[in-house]
């Protein structure tokens, strides 16, 4: 019986022979196809072929030599070769601005949370802010005298300073130093949270610089010192109106100063000291 | 002529041994030492085989040119990259398909819509002419423009086999070569690409 198709086998072998690369076998795999099935592919096949030889007439490549030379020397011969380091360069640079940035992710809002404060560079700006005003505002030494000494003044004598029981709320807080803050974030934190400093917090630093013998403020209070009766009055009474703590330690002691000299200890590291009665000291410039 | 701008840097410029004269292999090592007279050379020898294989790709003569060049300033460009073992046409065919795909898929495109505005009237006269019937030469231009078609529409390895084989007329040496397989392997894709082929071209021919 013979076939109305050809399978993909008969049609390969049907194939190679009209391509003329027939093989042993060929024709007898198409043994038992039917005569018109085979003439009919042959046409279809023998058409194929010679269409597709007819293919290879193109048009003329018209493109020379010059076209291409100028094409190279426009693009470049492309055999450029970079220098090690320029890759190393190419991810260098972003790796090392991710690392910035993740180390500020890691430590700049750290800061900010566990502090509850801006962090120490806004700090620093905001005590600078804090801080300026206060040394501008602070009343120099002969305000001070003169405001520590308008109870002696009205009452017309000179009354022993009254210890109390219980200090004021002011005198708990801590001395505080006029000196500009260095970046500490907590000493800069307890300054810029009581930014207004009181008159006697003043006074009491003012009396510290001048027995200390240095300090801005306190060389700028000594020059502005009117008389030196005053002003050993007002540290007087600046000296007994310290923080509770501070009172009940120097009350036995209260006629006691330590004087600082200019010299300093070579074994403290520290400037030399000496403890004297205050009634063999002239306060004063 | 020596190229200022030579692949690789200046060497010796003798042909060394095992290499015949005159030979791909041979112009190839020249080229590589900045003798552009050598390139010049593989580019004539080779420019046909190049365009023809594009034209099949993008059947528009500047389509097809445009690869070429593209073809050949690649190939300078990467000559220090050609390996001897391979034929340097081969080498050559394999840039151009890789090249070629993307470009022949644009100049389809375009081709088509310019011969729905022309109507493909005056496309034959652009190719070479084997009657003097100009009727005749229409209707095989027809025939072929549908063949054309039917290859550009065929996967890019049974395109290829096709090529090469019934167009270019290609040994299965270099087949295999190119497609990096054994002769029985080029030989079989050959077959299964004619078959493909025939499948999408059958009622077509059938019905003249």
């Amino acid at each position: 019986m013979n076939q109305d198709h050809l399978n993909d086998e008969q049609m390969d072998s049907l194939m190679r022979q009209i391509f003329g690369e027939s093989e042993a076998g060929d024709l007898a795999m198409l043994e038992g196809v039917s005569a018109s099935v085979l003439e009919q592919e042959r046409i279809v096949l023998n058409n194929l072929r010679s269409e597709l030889r007819g293919l290879k007439e193109v048009p003329e490549c018209q493109l020379s030599t010059e076209h291409l030379r100028n094409a190279i020397l426009n693009q470049g011969s492309g055999s450029k070769r970079t220098a090690p380091w320029t890759s190393f360069w190419k991810f260098a640079v972003p790796v090392a601005a991710c690392a910035a940035i993740a180390s500020w992710m890691m430590f700049g809002p750290k800061t900010m949370t566990q502090t509850g404060q801006p962090s120490s560079g806004s700090i620093a700006k905001n005590s600078d802010h804090v801080a300026q005003p206060s040394l501008e505002t602070a009343p120099s030494a002969a305000e001070i005298s003169k405001d520590t000494q308008e109870p002696v003044a009205s009452n017309q004598e000179v009354t022993p300073p009254v210890v109390q029981d219980e200090p004021e709320p002011q005198t708990k807080q801590p001395v505080k130093s006029n000196r500009r803050p260095r970046g500490n974030s907590g000493r800069l934190a307890s300054n810029t949270s009581t930014p207004a400093v009181s008159l006697q917090d003043l006074a009491s630093s003012a009396v510290g610089a001048i027995t200390m013998g240095f300090g801005s403020a306190g060389n700028a209070t000594m020059k502005a010192a009117p008389s030196s009766d005053n002003v050993s009055d007002s540290a007087n009474r600046a000296i007994e109106s310290f923080g509770g703590a501070e009172r009940e330690s120097t009350n036995t002691d209260s006629n006691k100063v330590v004087l600082v000299g200019g010299g300093s200890q070579f074994d403290a590291r520290a400037n030399s000291a000496m403890e004297v009665d205050k009634r063999d000291v002239v306060f004063g410039g | 002529m020596k190229f200022d701008q030579s692949p690789l840097s200046e060497k010796s410029n003798a042909i060394p041994a095992g290499l015949v004269a005159d030979s791909d292999e041979a112009l190839v090592h020249q080229a590589r030492q900045g003798d552009f007279s050598a390139f010049e050379r593989l580019f004539e020898r080779h420019r046909n085989l190049v365009y023809r294989f594009a034209y099949q790709m993008a059947p528009r003569r500047d389509d097809a040119e445009d690869i070429v060049q593209e073809v050949f300033v690649k190939a300078y460009q990467n000559l220090g990259r050609y390996r001897d073992e391979a034929k340097f046409t081969t080498w050559l065919l394999r840039i151009t398909a890789n090249l070629g795909t993307d470009k022949a898929r644009m100049s389809t495109r375009r081709t088509n819509l310019e011969q729905k505005e022309a109507m493909g009237a005056l496309s034959w006269m652009t190719v070479g002419t084997s009657t003097e019937d100009p009727v005749e030469n229409l209707e095989q231009e027809r025939r072929r423009e549908l063949l054309r078609k039917a290859i550009a529409a065929l996967p890019e390895h049974h395109r290829n086999a096709i090529v090469f084989r019934d167009i270019e007329e290609m040994d299965y040496d270099d087949i295999a070569e190119y497609f990096k397989c054994s002769v029985g392997g080029a030989k079989l894709r050959v077959l299964r690409a004619r078959r493909a082929l025939r499948d999408r071209l059958a009622p077509l021919m059938e019905g003249e």
